[in-house]
């Protein structure tokens, strides 16, 4: 006897044709074997489709929401105050070594910000954010190692409020971009992320997968002085200034 | 900005730049996501994480999405995979006990292997704890199929698999389920048949 197997889910989902059916109804009045499997696979779909639906528990989504900058969400930048924001800069900032002149490799995106415009959104904290020109290639891994870095240094530096961060994230052959490199690089973030996000607290020209990229760094949180519930960093592209992914950490 | 505005073009006014646009994606899939995770994962806990990474996980890939399957779908197979991330990440830590909401089930340990096939459950357990002695590739199947009612087609694209590889994983996986919810009916002893060789007492 051949057993229509192909046939038993859907006949017990109820999804097969007419004729079908008739056929699979035939085969199981004579078929003991396939009857009992027929009559498992049915009693399980129902206990399947009795499990109740359970409400999603407050919070579950908040940090993919901080990470896209929704209105109404907490800021990414304001459960820092501004001076406390300035200190936390001043903390976490990359520590690069300045280079007597720029990349050579480093393609448009870097070359576009020498002539760079101001942007109405960059003066704020123009004075506490530098621009990191890195020669550094990141992928999704290593950039997510930057990102757990950092948010661990962030919280380690708030709970222990000692003076100065070790230099862990400097990276080799890197320089601080101009002033007007910085202005120009925040237009571009301020293109790609939300308008209320404010400018981010740390700011890397770089490549990411091999385009010249911003990682711009916004820390997602719970409240001025308290240690950061997220940190996420945008990648942006530098030539389009759109968000191309992002990398994100929470404690 | 209309609740009801399909998820197409949501996903579209997200990749011009309207942030809004992913929070009511969120909003509306989030129940369906946390649902799923739950129902893969087997414990709350587990399933807030996988929910949280398939969020995040979305809304690094959103830029790119093409539109190439529905969004449902894409944020279906981003949960299972986000779930199967957990589930493994799990079986890496030996000592820890993933603990059911029911105070009552007994502690699954992560580290000890399921079976490799589903044929080999058996027992009486109720069906979201019977899902966990179910082969993870069986249970995506069986809670896509049963608890989210989707067609085998759509399961097929979510999982990328062949659309027979689905039938026959739901139809084996609703045994296997049963089996281990103690549903199969005991099997009959042999009537006993008289042994000629013996004679009568």
């Amino acid at each position: 006897m051949t057993h229509p197997e192909d046939l038993l889910a859907d006949y017990v989902s109820g999804s097969l044709t007419p004729s079908d059916r008739a056929s699979v109804d035939e085969h199981l009045a004579g078929c003991r074997e396939c009857s009992a499997e027929v009559s498992l696979a049915r009693a399980a779909r129902s206990a399947l489709r009795d499990l109740p639906e359970i409400p999603v528990p407050d919070g579950v989504s908040s940090r993919a929401l901080d990470a896209a900058g929704s209105p109404g969400r907490p800021g990414r930048y304001r459960w820092l105050g501004a001076g406390a924001a300035a200190a936390a800069v001043a903390l976490l900032l990359v520590t690069l070594p300045h280079l007597a002149s720029a990349p050579a490799s480093q393609d448009k995106a870097a070359e576009g910000l020498a002539g760079g415009s101001a942007s109405s959104i960059a003066h704020a904290d123009a004075s506490a954010l530098e621009l990191a020109v890195q020669q550094t290639n990141y992928d999704q891994a290593s950039l997510d190692d930057l990102t757990n870095a950092t948010l661990r240094q962030a919280t380690s530096s708030l709970q222990t409020a000692t003076a100065g961060l070790p230099p862990a994230n400097a990276a080799p052959n890197a320089r601080i971009g101009t002033g007007a490199e910085l202005q120009t690089a925040l237009a571009c973030v301020g293109k790609a992320v939300a308008a209320d996000a404010g400018p981010p607290f740390k700011l890397i020209l770089a490549r990411f997968d091999g385009k010249a990229s911003f990682l711009a760094f916004y820390f997602g949180g719970s409240g001025e002085g308290q240690s950061p519930a997220s940190l996420v960093v945008w990648i942006i592209d530098g030539h389009t200034c759109t968000a191309s992914g992002l990398s994100s950490s929470s404690p | 900005m209309s609740r009801s505005e399909p998820d197409d073009e949501l996903v579209a006014r997200y990749q011009r730049g309207d942030r809004t646009a992913f929070t009511i994606l969120v909003e509306r899939h989030q129940t369906r996501v946390f649902n799923l995770a739950l129902r893969m994962t087997g414990n709350r806990e587990d399933a807030a994480d996988a929910t949280q990474d398939a969020f995040i996980q979305a809304l690094r890939k959103l830029s790119g999405f093409r539109g190439d399957s529905a969004f449902t779908t894409w944020m279906h197979r981003v949960t299972v995979n986000a779930s199967y991330d957990i589930l493994r990440k799990r079986r890496r830590e030996p000592m820890l006990h993933v603990v059911s909401d029911d105070p009552d089930a007994p502690a699954h340990e992560p580290g000890t292997p399921h079976p490799d096939h589903a044929d080999e459950v058996t027992g009486s357990l109720d069906a979201q704890e019977a899902l966990r002695h179910v082969p993870d590739e069986f249970r995506a199947v069986l809670v896509l199929a049963d608890v989210h009612d989707l067609p085998f087609q759509e399961i097929s694209e979510i999982l990328e698999i062949p659309v027979g590889t689905v039938k026959s994983r739901a139809h084996r996986g609703r045994i296997a389920l049963a089996k281990a919810m103690g549903l199969d009916p005991p099997e009959r002893e042999p009537p006993v048949q008289p042994d000629p060789s013996k004679g009568t007492p």
